[in-house]
């Protein structure tokens, strides 16, 4: 059986090539990794009339020329060369009709390697709002080659796209007459010069042009130092033709030509011109003073609203689960199933559900800001001061993402254009302020910071030390970026491209879909993973359980059984009783044990086995930390709240009788909270941006050394 | 007739001389003339369109100028000025 056909779908960043390739294959698609590069593999199987071919997504990118193995596979795949896939039958490019000139610049490269290409000419609908009036049929005979003009986020056109793609499939590939013709009688010499396998055409004439990228090191790793020299004598020879121009200044200013050639012919209009930044708006937010100032308050205003918006609802969410459970441990049997259910599953549920609507609103928010222009103007401001931590102004949306979650957060630092900012960012998301963290604040800092309010009551010690918090983790991630561009990712940052929209309202619309797609991130990413720490942390603090404890207690209840006076008064005694057992119960089971196991580590922190056991429970999901605390402190079902948990924590007391939860020992666990990598998630998502395990095991080592330090030293200058 | 080729000349001078695309007061436009280097920065610049031969503008600055926000070939673009160092432009005659 012949095998199925495969088309290279290949464009620009923004052109919308995804949304292309999403329209071709549907929900037909398998993502993996290219073998040894951080690049995500996204293949596809379209139906083309009656037959089915093979469709493969690749990075988006300006150019052929690399300048490293992520960005060499785009040659790599189109040529056949990458592992497991065959040599395309078909380029498909996918342009983006609004900046047409970028994308025929890929094209005027693409069009000498001797494949069949075909473009899409998306976004036609905002080029046409726009008033270009390109003639398509023109440009395609200009370009010789299909042109499928479409709006692939409408469906608009993908039927001829279609029917233009089945009928290359039967065609042979043309290459066009190569733009530097210099090089490639140069690479045909090179070429047959070369001892063993010989590379692709293409690929010398690219280690020919493009100094220092990725081709010239390939070709000098095969050629050994004869190549690098034949290299070199080739570009100095060829340097000197063209009256010492560099060869690649020669070939953008070739292809550029041609390109404007192309458009010329076609009717398009010329490239216009740019008014000066000078509107009132535009002023206001980019002047040095006012810029700030705006800035600022837009973001204490997003913050502030996201508090405001969400503690009333994620209060009611967690009093509804709380509700629900108690009611619903009364009604089932007792044992370890319906204990499964409720102190595992149920408040597993309760505890991703809590977070939803700060993650709503703060990505509403952000989303907002982003589609109204705001935020590549903020990116803009703050390039220069995020530079100083090796970070970049694109870093700036992932990290204040990162205050809702970091897992979606971390997989928004793909828009940061350099592989080094963006590892960087990569490790300082994850010490944000998270939702996450919220709820453990906010029961340590009213349970043992004394209320103070300053200034006739305006400013309030709790939110003062939340505040500290915030900036604490800033902080931290600042200090984690500047020392990761310092020790492990040295150099200077190479590049940054930020493209600036117009002001304008963002599409509700466009902007639901957006939000909704963060949500979903979230609930699978995220949430199944806390869900499933939930249940895995109820198993180690249910199992195994102890005979001789279940029998003392069923003894101490039929005590309180026979001796009750009133239903009321046994009824709180034997709540009481299922209260202390359940910690007993735990204090026996494998979590209780491990707590005890590790106290020695965290006694220089202040820490009892009780809240050592709560923090181990709380690595896999730092919020579970709160339910075990109830547990172990002998929290009854009835939905005590935090006000009972409080009240027990402060009365919990060492053999010796002092206070475990002295002013010291929570602030120390507060910095702790602050640094501490407490989220398989997100260890889990780093593995993945990364593509690399080191870094997702190297952030939480660090990270969780960090917290212990931190918060060993918290402790000891406190107390 | 001496006088005159003087000139002549210090005009033509004037006329070529290159100063860095950061040198550009904000809301002038200039041709670029060369983009310096030979290497994966210049090759990204030259790659997005800033080639020897456009014209280009900068639009807006950052604080203490960097990054800029710069127009060429029809499409505006923010760079730092580390960056815009290396594109070389025809200095502004008002300049002299």
């Amino acid at each position: 059986m012949p095998r199925r056909p495969l088309i290279a779908v290949l464009g620009c960043p923004n052109t919308g090539k995804s949304t292309v390739f999403n329209r071709l294959t549907g929900l037909r698609q398998r993502t993996g990794n290219y073998p040894g590069v951080t690049v995500e593999k996204i293949t596809g199987v379209a139906r083309l009339g009656n037959r089915e071919v093979d469709l493969v997504d690749l990075p988006g990118t300006y150019s052929l020329a690399a300048d490293g193995p992520e960005s060499g596979i785009t040659l790599d795949v189109v040529l056949g060369m990458a592992e497991g896939l065959p040599r395309p039958d078909v380029v498909l490019l996918v342009a983006d009709a609004t900046n047409l000139r970028r994308s025929l610049y890929l094209f005027s490269q693409t069009r000498e390697l001797g494949l069949p290409v075909a473009v899409a000419l998306n976004m036609q609908d905002v080029a046409e709002r726009q008033g270009e009036r390109l003639d398509v049929r023109v440009l395609a005979q200009q370009v010789s080659a299909p042109v499928a003009p479409m709006t692939a986020n409408r469906g608009k056109g993908v039927q001829g796209l279609r029917s233009i793609l089945e009928r290359l499939l039967a065609e042979e590939g043309v290459s066009a007459v190569p733009v530097m013709p210099e090089v490639r009688e140069a690479a045909v010499d090179l070429q047959a010069d070369l001892v063993g396998p010989a590379p692709e055409l293409a690929c010398v004439e690219r280690a020919i042009i493009d100094t220092g990228g990725e081709f010239e090191r390939r070709l000098v790793g095969a050629g050994g130092q004869k190549a690098r020299g034949t290299l070199e004598n080739i570009r100095r020879r060829l340097r000197r033709q063209m009256g010492d121009e560099s060869l690649q200044s020669r070939e953008a200013r070739r292809r550029y030509r041609q390109v404007d050639q192309w458009l010329g012919q076609s009717g398009a209009a010329g490239p216009q011109s740019f008014a000066a930044r000078t509107g009132w708006l535009e002023r206001l937010v980019s002047h040095p003073v006012s810029g700030p100032v705006v800035f600022l308050a837009v973001m204490s205003a997003v913050f502030q609203a996201v508090g405001a918006w969400a503690a009333p609802l994620m209060d009611a969410i967690s009093t509804f689960f709380e509700e629900v459970g108690a009611w619903a441990l009364v009604r089932l049997p007792d044992g370890a199933l319906s204990s499964l259910l409720i102190d595992g599953l149920w408040s597993g549920v309760g505890a991703v559900v809590v977070f939803v609507p700060q993650i709503i609103f703060l990505f509403a928010l952000v989303l907002f800001l982003e589609d109204c222009g705001y935020m590549a103007r903020a990116s803009f401001l703050m390039d220069r001061l995020l530079r100083i931590c090796g970070l970049s102004g694109q870093s700036f949306i992932p990290l204040l993402s990162g205050f809702a979650c970091a897992v979606p957060a971390i997989m928004a630092t793909r828009v940061v254009g350099d592989r080094r900012a963006r590892l960087a960012t990569i490790v300082a998301i994850p010490l944000m302020t998270c939702s996450a963290r919220l709820p453990v604040y906010a029961l340590l800092i009213s349970g043992f910071v004394p209320p103070a309010y300053f200034l006739n009551g305006w400013i309030n010690l709790h939110g003062l030390i939340l505040l500290g918090l915030y900036v604490l983790g800033i902080a931290g991630g600042a200090v984690s970026a500047f020392l990761t561009r310092r020790i492990a990712l040295r150099g200077a940052g190479a590049s940054f491209f930020m493209e600036m929209p117009p002001f304008r309202w963002p599409n509700p619309r466009v902007l639901s879909l957006k939000l909704t797609a963060k949500v979903r991130v979230f609930l699978t990413r995220a949430g199944t993973v806390i869900a499933a720490a939930c249940v895995i942390i109820w198993a180690l603090g249910y199992f195994p359980r102890s005979d001789v404890i279940a029998a003392d207690f069923a003894e101490r209840r039929a005590t309180v059984e026979l001796a009750a006076e009133g239903p009321d008064g046994s009824d709180y005694r034997l709540r009481r009783l299922n209260a202390e057992e359940r910690a007993a119960q735990l204090e026996f089971s494998l979590l209780g044990r491990v707590g005890k196991a590790i106290e020695p580590v965290f006694r220089p922190l202040g820490w009892d086995w009780r809240v050592s056991a709560s923090v181990v429970a709380g690595f896999p999901a730092r919020e579970v930390v709160i339910g075990v605390m109830g547990t172990v402190y002998a929290l009854g079902s009835e939905a005590e709240g935090n006000a009972g948990l409080r009240e027990r924590l402060q009365a919990s007391r060492w053999p010796d009788g002092r206070p475990v939860f002295t002013l010291a020992m929570a602030l120390g666990l507060l910095v702790f909270y602050a640094f501490a990598l407490q989220c398989v998630s997100t260890v889990a998502v780093i593995g993945r941006e990364t593509n690399s395990w080191r870094w997702a095991a190297g952030a939480w080592v660090y990270m969780s050394g960090f917290a212990w330090l931190a918060g060993m030293l918290t402790y000891q200058l406190a107390a | 007739m001496l006088d005159s080729q003087s000139a002549f000349a210090s005009v033509s001078l004037t006329l070529t001389r290159e100063i860095g695309l950061d040198e550009l007061p904000t809301g002038h436009g200039s041709e670029i003339r060369a983009v310096t280097g030979d290497g994966q920065v210049s090759r990204e610049l030259l790659t997005l369109g800033l080639v020897p031969g456009v014209h280009v503008q900068v639009l807006r600055r950052g604080i203490g100028g960097d990054p800029l926000e710069i127009a060429a070939g029809g499409h505006p673009l923010c760079l730092r000025r580390d960056q815009t160092r290396m594109i070389r432009v025809l200095a502004p005659i008002e300049e002299t």
